[in-house]
C-alpha cells in the first residue's frame, strides 16, 4: 500500500502533537514515569560505581589465578542479555526462591538490581581499561609520595575521572533502555515499575500512540544527551 | 663517619619469573650521594625500586635507620621517610603548587604550612611563577623541575632518582644536574641516583656502583673506577681503556 493512507499520517501526526502536548503541559502521568525511569536508572548506576570502579582497581591490580577468567566475563557482560538476567533474578526472587523472603519481586528495588547487575560489567571493564591506559610508573610514584592504599584510590580515580564519567554515561544508556529485565522484574505496575520502556510497550499495544510517543520522545532525548556527551569528551571537550 | 642511614642486606629481586638482580649489599650514609651506573637492562631501575620498598623483595632486608622495612617499619611509614623522582615527571592532575604539596597533602599537613615549605623549594628549582599554571601545560624540563620538588619539599632521608634527566635535551639536562648537584650538597638525606651518563654520575656521586646483569661489579668514587676499571667488563661499560685492549679503546668516538 506504499506509503498509507492520508488517515494513517494524519493519526500519526495527531499522536506526534499530543506527545509533545502531554510534555510541556506537565501532564503528571506521564511526568511521573519519567521520574521513576530516573530514579530506578540513577541509582542503579551510581550503586555499580560505588562497586565497580574499586572492583576494577582490584582487577586491574591484583594478580591472582583466574582474573583472566573475570576480565573475560565482564567483556561479556557487555552483551549481556537483559531478558536472562530477568529471568535469573526472576527465578531468584520467587517467594519460595532463594531470595523470595526479601519481597522484593515486583519492586522498583528489584528492577535496581536487575540493572546494577547489567551495568556493573560496563563500570568493571571500562575502569580496567583506563587503568591499564596510565603508566604503570604513576601508581609506584603515588606509593612513593606516601600515599595510603585508599588515598592511592582516591588520586588515581582523579586521574582517570573522564574514563569514569564515560563508565557511568554508558552504564545509564545502557539500563534506562532496556525493557526485558524491567518487564519481568517489575511487572510495570503504575506508580511504581511502571518506568519509560515498560510503558511505551503497553501503550503501543493498547494503541495509545500519543502516549507511547511522548515516552519515546523523552527517551531518545535521554539517549541523545548520554551520546552527545560521550562524543564531546571523545573529541577532548572535556580536557583540562 | 656519620652512621650508615639505608642498608640493604642480599636484596635479591625476582621478575617475570626470573632473577633480575643478584642478591646485593648496599648502603648509604647521610649526606652521601651513590649513582648506580651500567648498561641498558643492567637491573639498574629494578634495584633502585627495590630499595625504594616499590617492588617485593626476593631476599634480603633493607633498613633505614636501623629500622628493618617490614619488620619494624611499614612500607607506608618508609615512603613517607623517602622520595622518588622517575624519568618521566609523572604529574598528576591539577597545578604545579597542588602536585609540590601533594606529599605534604598526604601527610595530613594543613594547606597554610604546605604553602610555606613549598614555596622556597619552587624558588630553589626555579619555578615559583609557574606555581598556579596547570601541569598539563609544562614543558618537559619545567615538568621535571616539578617533579624534584616534589620530592625535595619532603625533605626524605632518602631521595630515589631514576634517570630523571634522561628525557631532557642536553642543554636543560646539564643545567639541571648542576642546579640538582648544589641542591643536594646543601641536603642532609642521602640520595640514590641511577644514570647512563657517567658525567653525570661523576658530578653527582660520591660514590658509583656498575652494574650488569644483575650483579655489582665495582664499587668506587667514579674517577677511581674510570681511571682503575678492576675488569675488561667494567672498563667497556665505562668506556676507559686501561683494561682489555687498549688499541680498540681509545676513548673517540
Amino acid at each position: 500500500m506504499g506509503l498509507g493512507s492520508w488517515d494513517y499520517w494524519a493519526e500519526i501526526g495527531q499522536g506526534f502533537i499530543d506527545a509533545v502536548l502531554l510534555l510541556v503541559t506537565g501532564d503528571p502521568e506521564t511526568w511521573g514515569i519519567i521520574r521513576q525511569s530516573l530514579y530506578i536508572s540513577v541509582s542503579a548506576t551510581v550503586v555499580s560505581m560505588l562497586f565497580g570502579v574499586p572492583a576494577g582497581f582490584w582487577i586491574a591490580y591484583s594478580r591472582f589465578r583466574g582474573r583472566g577468567l573475570l576480565l573475560a566475563i565482564c567483556n561479556t557482560g557487555f552483551g549481556l542479555p537483559p531478558v536472562v538476567v530477568g529471568l535469573v533474578l526472576s527465578i531468584l526472587l520467587l517467594r519460595h526462591g532463594p531470595l523470595g523472603y526479601l519481597n522484593l519481586r515486583f519492586t522498583p528495588y528489584a528492577m535496581m538490581v536487575g540493572q546494577f547487575v547489567l551495568s556493573m560489567p560496563i563500570v568493571v571493564n571500562l575502569t580496567v581499561v583506563a587503568l591499564q591506559q596510565l603508566d604503570p610508573k604513576l601508581r609506584m610514584q603515588i606509593k612513593a609520595l606516601g600515599a595510603s592504599r585508599l588515598q592511592t584510590l582516591w588520586l588515581l580515580s582523579r586521574e582517570i575521572r573522564l574514563p569514569l564519567l564515560v563508565a557511568y554515561m554508558a552504564g545509564f544508556g545502557a539500563v534506562v533502555s532496556e525493557v526485558g529485565a524491567s518487564q519481568m522484574l517489575g511487572g510495570n505496575l503504575p506508580g511504581s515499575t511502571r518506568v519509560l520502556t515498560t510503558a511505551i510497550v503497553m501503550e503501543t499495544g493498547m494503541g495509545h500512540y500519543d502516549r507511547a510517543m511522548a515516552y519515546g520522545i523523552v527517551l531518545l532525548l535521554l539517549v541523545a544527551i548520554v551520546v552527545g556527551f560521550l562524543t564531546w569528551l571523545q573529541h577532548g571537550g572535556g580536557r583540562r | 663517619m656519620t652512621d650508615v642511614l639505608l642498608q640493604a642486606s642480599e636484596v635479591s629481586v625476582r621478575r617475570n619469573k626470573r632473577i633480575t638482580l643478584l642478591p646485593i649489599d648496599f648502603s648509604a650514609r647521610a649526606g652521601e650521594t651513590i649513582g648506580i651506573y651500567g648498561p641498558n637492562g643492567a637491573g639498574k631501575s629494578t634495584l633502585l625500586l627495590a630499595l625504594a620498598g616499590l617492588l617485593p623483595l626476593e631476599s634480603g632486608t633493607i633498613a633505614l635507620a636501623g629500622q628493618v622495612l617490614g619488620r619494624d617499619l611499614a612500607p607506608l611509614a618508609y615512603h613517607r621517610r623517602i622520595a622518588a623522582v622517575f624519568q618521566q615527571p609523572l604529574l598528576l592532575r591539577g597545578t604545579v603548587a597542588h602536585n609540590v604539596e601533594l606529599g605534604l597533602a598526604l601527610r595530613g599537613i594543613n594547606r597554610k604550612e604546605r604553602r610555606e615549605r613549598a614555596l622556597p623549594v619552587l624558588e630553589q628549582l626555579g619555578i615559583a611563577h609557574l606555581a598556579d599554571r596547570s601541569a598539563g601545560t609544562l614543558s618537559g624540563g619545567e615538568a621535571q623541575r616539578a617533579s624534584l620538588a616534589r620530592a625535595l619539599v619532603l625533605k626524605p632521608e632518602v631521595l630515589y632518582l631514576d634517570e630523571p634527566f634522561a628525557a631532557l635535551d642536553q642543554p636543560t639536562r646539564r643545567r639541571l644536574v648542576h642546579e640538582l648537584a648544589g641542591l643536594l650538597k646543601t641536603q642532609q638525606n642521602a640520595t640514590v641516583f641511577v644514570t647512563h651518563d657517567l658525567m653525570e654520575a661523576s658530578i653527582l656521586c660520591d660514590r658509583c656502583l656498575i652494574l650488569d646483569a644483575g650483579a655489582v661489579l665495582q664499587e668506587g668514587a667514579p674517577d677511581e673506577i674510570i681511571r682503575h676499571p678492576r675488569t675488561a667488563r667494567v672498563a667497556e661499560i665505562v668506556g676507559s681503556g686501561h683494561i682489555g685492549n687498549d688499541a680498540t679503546k681509545s676513548g673517540a668516538p
